[in-house]
């Protein structure tokens, strides 16, 4: 009987040799892939260096870095952060909890779509940072202000997704789920909602990112606490060097965020085949 | 009903619940039941929009943030779709733009806005290289993603037709390519108007932002909800010249959508 | 003007994830005479594909040769015309954009080029379309604009990969007739990958059955009858019947084998 014929590749020696140059490959590579970073890094220091940069406007790469060792050893920073990720976290939440509800009974009640799809397309064009005026007048500086933006934020375009993701949901599935014997409500969570994840998370993870660049902004406009204000002060201040710090540890913050929310939604999409679009 | 009585009656259909919102709107604050400084009514807001737009106000706000978004998108659109493009051709480009990309595309470039500040004034320079900066990242990920996914039996076909090199780049891989910076800039779209925005209301220098936040600080919502207003108008109009924009361009691709999507 | 193909002992594998490989053709020897309309035809993973991807000159191989004309076959050529399944029409492009994009390699004017195009695409019938984009016409039409495309280069040989495996049974009949007249109007070799026994019957003279995993020559069935009939004689004769009946049965061997031996 023929046989799949398959080439093993050359022998491999003992385990911990193996291990071990498993482990040099993995730093290697990463070394190889933060390489153009460090060369930008030795560009921009460089350039400082010979005065090409002024010093006054725009500090060397040095510098900023020991301002970025001086603000993480003195951690005020971090009470900013905290501030600022749980204002964008929790408008996310509620934003994604709303939104899919909303989006999920759009698909479902032609009624609700009537009365909704007309509201949530006028506001989708809106850009939601144009609200933090009007919210700041409404709920005054502070939590609830930015809460309530990034929900906004987070709120319209998930509820279209979600929309949008329920309703391309395959007829086959839903009518398979039927003749075996489950109920709408049934169909809804088991089937429909699982099928539209992948599009669903798609658009938290966009969200995720406008979120942060909400409460940023919010801070930036009036705010006492947070990394917006905090970036921002320096900046009045004349302190660049530490606003320049301030600013990558966000960015390092956000960039941590992003791919935590990758991961989860790695596991949650275990099953999903993969269709490009990783991003 | 024939079609096209049942196509207007749609469409009125769906202006429907946002007549009940402006209804509601105009009861709850004629009759004080929130304060009128917080929610003017609705009457009072289009007063106040048609006087700003009668004094200029509004519409020179208006192109001022269109044309600083617009352009930022446009400086980005290109530079993407070069590097998006070298990055699916070049190894060495692929290497280099690679971390860069990875971590420009979560960063929240809105932190950038007191250093563009500083380096390029309150005009529109910081707008404009903010948002390019903003967009790029989006652009160049989708071309280059789009790039690298392309049907392989186009290139196959070209390359059994006799196309190498630069021809085929030029003649298959660029038009092949140019769908997928539109949808990068339909991703970037709601990017630009959101750091136009900020920057303008942070950073000053005119704009529909500006005037926004010049209400806020007066406590005048008439004119807050009259920008709002006109900002919604903005929004329109952006998604609108980016639709006709594709369908000048790409009048042969079958997957056509709004910036809505 | 046609082309011999000379194809002696290929081998080729494909890397698979953990490192191992998979062997995807072993020892695959074929002759194919100029001008002759021959046909590849076995069970999924036979390699098929493959094969005809080397002798177009877009996927390498291991071991052993394939030359054109007694010269290697080092890429991709435009003395090898290729259509595709999917068609891989340039989207871009009008029905006469496409028919035109081969011949700029050419030393013609702009004027000639439009009018060889034009003639290539009245001759499958598609004259008053070409200014259509390919997203208006349908499967069929779109294979019959990708096989003029190619034909307006004029290749020695042409090759088609399951040309007509997306099209409905009707049009593939049509398509079939059309392919046989092009080939017997141009005298062209012709190398046809498909899994429709009855195609292959109906258009070779030749057919080359392939085993499956890993992919090799299993045999050659030589098919002589009458093609000056019309189609519904050709269908219902016995000559017909019987070659095609035992090419299936071979071919549903390696189908059952490949059945049996999947991991």
């Amino acid at each position: 009987m023929t046989s799949m014929t398959t080439v093993a590749p050359g022998k491999s020696s003992s385990l911990s040799a193996k291990g071990g140059r498993r482990a040099g490959r993995l730093v290697i590579g990463v070394l190889k892939y933060v390489a153009p970073l460090a060369i930008l890094a030795l560009l921009w220091q460089s350039l400082s260096w010979l005065g090409v940069l002024n010093p006054k406007t725009v500090p060397s790469f040095f510098s900023v870095v020991a301002a970025v060792v001086d603000l993480v050893a003195e951690g005020e920073i971090f009470r900013h952060l905290i501030v600022t990720i749980y204002r964008a976290e929790l408008g996310l939440a509620l934003g994604v909890v709303l939104g899919v509800g909303l989006g999920l009974a759009m698909a479902r009640l032609r009624s609700v779509y009537h009365v909704s799809y007309p509201l949530v397309a006028l506001t989708y064009t809106l850009p939601k940072t144009a609200l933090i005026p009007i919210v700041f007048l409404w709920l005054g500086v502070g939590d609830a202000s930015s809460v309530f933006v990034v929900f906004i934020g987070a709120f319209v375009p998930i509820v279209i997704t979600t929309f949008h993701g329920a309703e391309s949901v395959q007829e086959n599935l839903v009518w398979s789920a039927r003749s075996m014997g489950a109920s709408s409500q049934r169909v809804l969570w088991t089937v429909i909602f699982p099928a539209a994840l992948p599009q669903i998370l798609n658009g938290v993870r966009i969200a995720q990112a406008f979120s942060i660049v909400i409460v940023i902004s919010a801070e930036m406009v009036a705010s006492y606490v947070g990394v917006g204000r905090f970036i921002f002060v320096f900046g009045e201040a004349g302190n660049y060097d530490y606003m320049f710090a301030a600013i990558s540890i966000v960015i390092a913050a956000a960039f941590v965020l992003d791919r935590l929310f990758l991961l989860l939604k790695g596991r949650l999409l275990r099953w999903a085949e993969t269709e490009g679009a990783s991003r | 009903m024939s079609s096209a009585m049942s196509l207007v009656v749609r469409r009125l259909g769906g202006l429907l619940p946002i007549l009940a919102v402006i209804v509601i709107w105009e009861t709850v604050s004629r009759l004080g039941l929130v304060s009128p400084v917080l929610l003017p009514p609705f009457t009072v807001v289009m007063e106040r929009f048609v006087s700003l737009t009668a004094s200029g106000e509004i519409l020179g706000a208006l192109w001022v943030t269109t044309y600083r978004s617009f352009l930022g998108l446009i400086v980005a659109a290109v530079v993407g779709m070069v590097v998006g493009l070298a990055m699916a051709r070049f190894s060495w480009a692929r290497w280099f733009f690679n971390p860069i990309v990875a971590v420009g595309f979560p960063l929240p470039t809105i932190t950038l806005l007191p250093a563009f500040t500083i380096w390029f004034g309150t005009g529109d320079q910081s707008k404009i290289w903010l948002v390019a900066l903003t967009c790029f990242f989006p652009i160049a990920v989708s071309t280059f993603e789009g790039a690298r996914a392309m049907n392989r039996q186009l290139v196959w076909s070209a390359q059994s037709m006799g196309s190498r090199g630069p021809s085929l780049f030029l003649r298959v891989i660029l038009p092949a390519s140019v769908p997928f910076v539109f949808s990068g800039i339909r991703v970037a779209l709601p990017l630009a108007v959101i750091v136009t925005f900020v920057a303008e209301m942070v950073g000053g220098g005119g704009g529909l932002g500006y005037l926004l936040i010049y209400g806020y600080r007066f406590l005048q919502t008439p004119t807050v909800l009259a920008a709002l207003i006109a900002v919604l108008v903005f929004g329109v109009i952006l998604d609108q010249l980016l639709l006709w924009s594709r369908r000048l361009l790409l009048p042969w691709d079958v997957g056509e959508q709004t910036a809505r999507g | 003007m046609s082309a011999a193909i000379e194809i002696n002992n290929v081998e080729k594998a494909f890397p698979v994830k953990d490192g191992n490989s998979v062997v995807a053709l072993h020892d695959v020897s074929l002759s194919v005479p100029a001008g002759e309309f021959v046909s590849i035809i076995g069970p999924s993973g036979c390699g098929k594909s493959t094969l005809l991807y080397i002798i177009a000159g877009f996927s390498s191989f291991d071991s052993g040769s394939v030359s054109v004309n007694g010269k290697p076959v080092t890429g991709p050529g435009t003395d090898r015309g290729i259509v595709f399944q999917e068609y891989a029409l340039f989207p871009w492009l009008t029905v006469l954009g496409n028919a035109m994009y081969g011949l700029r390699h050419r030393d013609l004017s702009k004027q000639e080029q439009r009018e060889i195009a034009q003639q290539h695409i009245k001759d499958i019938g598609l004259e008053g379309f070409e200014h259509r984009y390919p997203k208006e016409l349908s499967g069929g039409m779109k294979q019959r604009v990708a096989i003029a495309r190619t034909l307006a280069c004029d290749p020695d040989i042409l090759l088609l990969d399951e040309p007509f495996g997306a099209l409905d049974s009707q049009t593939r009949e049509v398509m079939q007739d059309q392919l046989l007249r092009i080939w017997q109007e141009t005298g062209k070799t012709v190398v046809m990958v498909t899994h429709d026994v009855g195609e292959a019957v109906f258009c070779s003279q030749r057919l080359v059955v392939m085993h499956a995993r890993p992919g090799r020559v299993k045999s050659e069935v030589r098919v002589d009858i009458d093609r000056d009939r019309p189609r519904e004689q050709v269908m219902v004769s016995e000559e017909f019947n019987e070659i095609r009946n035992d090419v299936w049965l071979s071919v549903r061997e390696e189908v059952a084998l490949t059945a049996r031996t999947r991991r």
